[in-house]
């Protein structure tokens, strides 16, 4: 945890004063250094401490020259203790957050934890926020018998601080319950041996000592290496404690038939399928179709390179057809070619979208499939608006499959787009974006992988917002406006809808 | 976590010190009569800091003065490590706050809001423990006047040299002499010799504090000119040789007449307070009925073997009037009475004008007090008149016209005067 853990104490002499900081060091190259003296922070952190007090006191000065070093080699990370904080920036804040804890901030209780922070709104970065804990220590020969201390925890993540505030609370509590047990210990022995109260009042008010420090209140020399081992572990295993991990929200809808998972975040895929058609023809579950493709053979490869066959308007109709779910079918010869145009376009779409058929002898339905690769003499329906079919033609002049197959590069085919549909005016963010991006001369093939990857995820999640909204809508109607802010947040405009509610539907309600 | 409340530490963990009585405690203000409500909702509460050096005294002054706590108990009292507020606003004039202050912080630093701190305030008291090496102490009451003067020009500062109960006569005069003369040399040598301080001799231990704080408090009331008149108006027509408009909470006299004021007969009133705070509250209360054992149907007297009478009377819910008087001049109880209520209302239509003021105008505070003096004798000349002839009856005073007519012109109240030939003897 980024944080530092300060204890502080109100001097009767200098006021609030930091006594003890403890923060964590972090290696910034990956050393395999193993020894057992290993040091991760940067060297200057463990220097003499600069700070001395102009005139010396015991109680603010318990461990100045002094400094603790804990290593934790499997995180790599040391965790120093000094006085002050070493980066005089640092040092400035953990002084002023030491003064607000026991000079400034008010806590119901007289003792008490509380969480106070620079008013910068709660997304801002360069406040920090402070977690304190003020308590009492007893000393038999202070004023009012007692003084104060406070516990600091130093943080710029404040929403940080706050999911740790219950964690922090309890064990720092258990920290100041012990250090108030052996104080009490102390005082009481000392007051059995000399009554101050009764010594104060017949007058001879000389007995004050007005710095002692806590090793002395205790009773215990090594408290301050007591104390840093506790803000160790509190500083370690914070970190531990929490993690970032998806919203809750999101386990309504499994991701795992959606796209590719790894370890709750998802695998933005900007693989070529083409080629693991090639490598893996029949691992892939989702063809029933037993398929038998030749390694070698006319393929399209890229998505540009579809885009430089077609041309750019039939390409922009087809994958319309593609977003908005309707059925694609590609007939032709030969099946490589068929089923390597269907691999290439099937990158567009999110796993739970596409339901593909490679290569078939006869005609699916589009309830079966979305994606279909047919045999050129296999029947096909009309086209219709819901159905945009591909011809593959070979050229004019080879007639038999085997002059077909003597082919080798998909530039000697001819391409035909047979779909009576109309590309709608104002196309999809996705698509308008993904022309953008193929018109573009400068990206690589590799950069528009992962930006479809983008667009793909951008859709995708607009969607499982979408379908979220309209699940719960059904429970308990929501407020129509609600819905048209959200759409507005997402950046969705009408021409989406179409997009959206497909990839809802095909995908988010398994 | 709880410890033990063992004997020694009662007043360690939580502070509930002092034999005040909580029903007597400073409560929403609802006068009768003058409706004084809020007044001050809309304007700002004066503010008086304290400060100085650590272990001056700060906490033990405000603790003693405004919660009756016994100044033993102020041994064992805490240090101070927050600004600790504390809103006096028990009677309709005195209303302030009280801001003590932890001496080992600077609050000059840039961390802290000085704008704040010192823009709305009042006076500042700067507390000196004289029994203590004090150069150091006259370095910070420099410091913090100048910074001070810089935020808030307005501002008025008083020193108090404290815990000069353990020292001579002669050595605290020597003290203040030389404290004097130091502060203002430094002043001088900055140039800023237009800042003015006042210097008191203070002490827990005795009612020097009260008489101090009394001074403090009374700059910040605006009417005090028009209260000291009205109290000169009435020990002159009744014989009384001394008259105290008391704060009965905090024993802080907010107005006295013209007449210098010697501690003994400051101490004397105070304590006079006290007895018929402490014999009320002992009698005074039933449990069933929420009476305050301070009311309108609170006075007392008390005669001493030397001749003197004190005589304490209710004004308002928070106010009483102490006087000293003779006993010669008591024989006329009537008449002092009656000038006693003339004097009740006065006071009351000063609170009136001061309400009204603050609500339709919003004035400044100096035309109340003028403006009491322009409105005062249409009102109360009716009442004179019928009370008059009243007073011919118990009271066979030959009261002569011119004597009458005099008090009148002079004052916005009628006051009937007590013959000269009564009161010297």
């Amino acid at each position: 945890m980024n944080a530092v853990v300060s204890l502080c104490h109100f001097c009767e002499l200098h006021g609030p004063n930091v006594l003890l900081s403890t923060q964590p060091c972090r290696s910034q190259k990956h050393t395999t250094l193993k020894s057992s003296h290993a040091f991760y922070g940067p060297p200057e952190s463990i220097e003499a401490p600069r700070y001395v007090l102009s005139p010396p006191c015991e109680a603010c000065q318990a461990v100045s020259g002094n400094t603790f070093i804990t290593s934790d080699h499997e995180t790599q990370t040391s965790y120093v203790s000094s006085q002050v904080p070493w980066q005089s920036e640092t040092e400035g804040l953990v002084r002023q957050a030491c003064t607000r804890s026991l000079s400034c901030e008010v806590s119901p209780g007289k003792e008490g934890i509380l969480v106070f922070s620079d008013d910068l709104g709660l997304g801002s970065s360069c406040g920090c926020s402070v977690l304190s804990h003020t308590f009492l220590i007893r000393d038999s020969l202070a004023r009012g018998f007692h003084r104060w201390f406070s516990i600091i925890v130093l943080t710029k993540d404040r929403l940080l601080l706050l999911n740790l505030w219950p964690f922090l609370e309890k064990n720092i509590s258990t920290f100041v319950a012990e250090l108030q047990m052996s104080a009490n210990k102390v005082y009481e022995a000392e007051q059995v041996e000399r009554p101050q109260r009764a010594i104060r009042l017949n007058g001879a008010y000389c007995a004050d000592k007005s710095s002692r420090p806590l090793s002395e209140l205790t009773g215990s020399p090594k408290v301050f290496a007591q104390l840093h081992l506790w803000f160790v572990w509190l500083l370690r295993n914070a970190s531990t404690r929490l993690r970032e991990t998806l919203p809750s929200v999101d386990l309504a809808i499994p991701f795992g038939s959606l796209e590719e998972c790894e370890d709750k975040f998802i695998f933005v895929s900007a693989r070529k399928d083409a080629n693991y058609l090639k490598t893996h023809p029949s691992a892939d579950n989702e063809s029933s179709v037993n398929c038998v493709v030749e390694s070698t053979g006319p393929s399209v490869s890229s998505l540009s390179m579809l885009r430089t066959l077609l041309g750019a308007v039939n390409f922009a109709s087809i994958v319309f057809c593609l977003l908005v779910g309707r059925q694609i079918v590609v007939r032709g010869q030969p099946a490589s070619l068929v089923a390597s145009i269907l691999f290439t376009l099937k990158t567009l779409l999110p796993q739970g979208c596409v339901r593909l058929i490679p290569f078939s002898s006869q005609y699916r339905s589009p309830t079966e499939c979305n994606m279909l690769g047919i045999d050129a003499r296999a029947a096909v329906p009309q086209p219709s608006p819901q159905v945009a079919r591909l011809e593959v033609l070979p050229p004019l002049d080879c007639e038999t499959p085997e002059s077909v197959n003597q082919l080798k590069e998909a530039h000697q085919f001819t391409f035909h787009l047979k779909w009576p549909g109309q590309l709608p005016i104002k196309w999809p963010t996705f698509l308008a974006k993904l022309d953008r991006a193929m018109h573009s001369e400068q990206l690589s093939n590799a950069t528009l992988m992962l930006q479809i990857g983008a667009l793909r995820m951008e859709t995708l999640n607009a969607a499982r917002a979408l379908h979220y909204v309209d699940t719960n809508e059904k429970k308990d109607s929501c407020d129509p406006r609600d819905k048209t802010a959200l759409l507005q947040a997402l950046g969705v405009n009408l021409s989406d809808r179409e997009v959206l509610t497909f990839w809802s539907k095909s995908c988010l309600s398994i | 976590m709880s410890y033990e409340q063992d004997e020694e530490d009662q007043y360690a963990p939580n502070f509930s010190v002092g034999s005040f009585p909580k029903e007597f405690g400073y409560g929403a203000f609802d006068g009768d009569g003058e409706g004084p409500s809020g007044p001050l909702s809309g304007e700002q509460k004066p503010r008086i800091l304290l400060m100085g050096l650590r272990r001056s005294g700060k906490s033990s002054i405000q603790k003693v003065v405004f919660h009756k706590m016994s100044p033993n108990e102020t041994l064992f009292l805490e240090s101070t490590n927050k600004i600790i507020k504390d809103d006096i606003s028990n009677s309709s004039f005195v209303q302030f706050q009280i801001w003590d202050f932890p001496g080992q912080i600077d609050f000059f630093d840039p961390t802290f809001d000085s704008d704040m701190i010192f823009g709305g305030c009042g006076a500042l008291v700067f507390v000196i423990d004289a029994q203590d090496e004090y150069n150091d102490a006259l370095n910070r009451l420099h410091q913090t006047v100048t910074k001070a003067y810089k935020v808030n020009p307005s501002i008025r500062f008083e020193v108090f040299i404290h815990k000069v109960d353990g020292l001579s006569d002669d050595y605290k005069m020597e003290t203040q002499r030389d404290i004097h003369q130091r502060a203002n040399d430094d002043l001088a040598d900055s140039g800023l010799d237009q800042i003015h301080l006042s210097f008191h001799l203070t002490s827990i231990y005795d009612h020097s504090i009260f008489e101090a704080f009394s001074k403090v408090v009374q700059k910040l009331i605006p009417q005090l000119p028009t209260l000291e008149n009205l109290l000169n108006i009435l020990i002159s027509n009744s014989a009384i040789e001394k008259a105290f408009l008391f704060d009965v909470v905090s024993k802080i006299y907010i107005a006295t007449d013209f007449s210098p004021v010697d501690m003994q007969s400051y101490e004397l009133c105070c304590d006079m307070i006290d007895v018929v705070i402490d014999v009320s509250c002992i009698y005074g209360l039933h449990e069933d009925t929420g009476a305050a054992a301070f009311d309108s149907q609170s006075s007392s007297l008390i005669k001493l073997t030397n001749g003197t009478i004190l005589y304490l009377r209710e004004v308002t819910k928070f106010l009483a009037l102490v006087c000293i008087l003779r006993e010669a001049s008591f024989d006329r109880q009537g008449v002092i009475d009656y000038n006693f209520l003339c004097f009740r209302e006065a006071i009351q239509q000063v609170f009136e004008l001061r309400s009204k003021n603050q609500v339709a105008y919003n004035s400044s505070s100096q035309a109340n007090s003028s403006a009491v003096g322009e409105s005062g004798p249409n009102t109360s000349s009716g009442a004179s008149g019928a009370s008059n002839g009243l007073l011919s009856n118990t009271a066979p005073l030959d009261n002569s016209p011119n004597n009458t007519s005099e008090s009148l012109k002079q004052s916005n109240t009628v006051l009937y005067p007590v013959q000269d030939s009564a009161v010297a003897m």
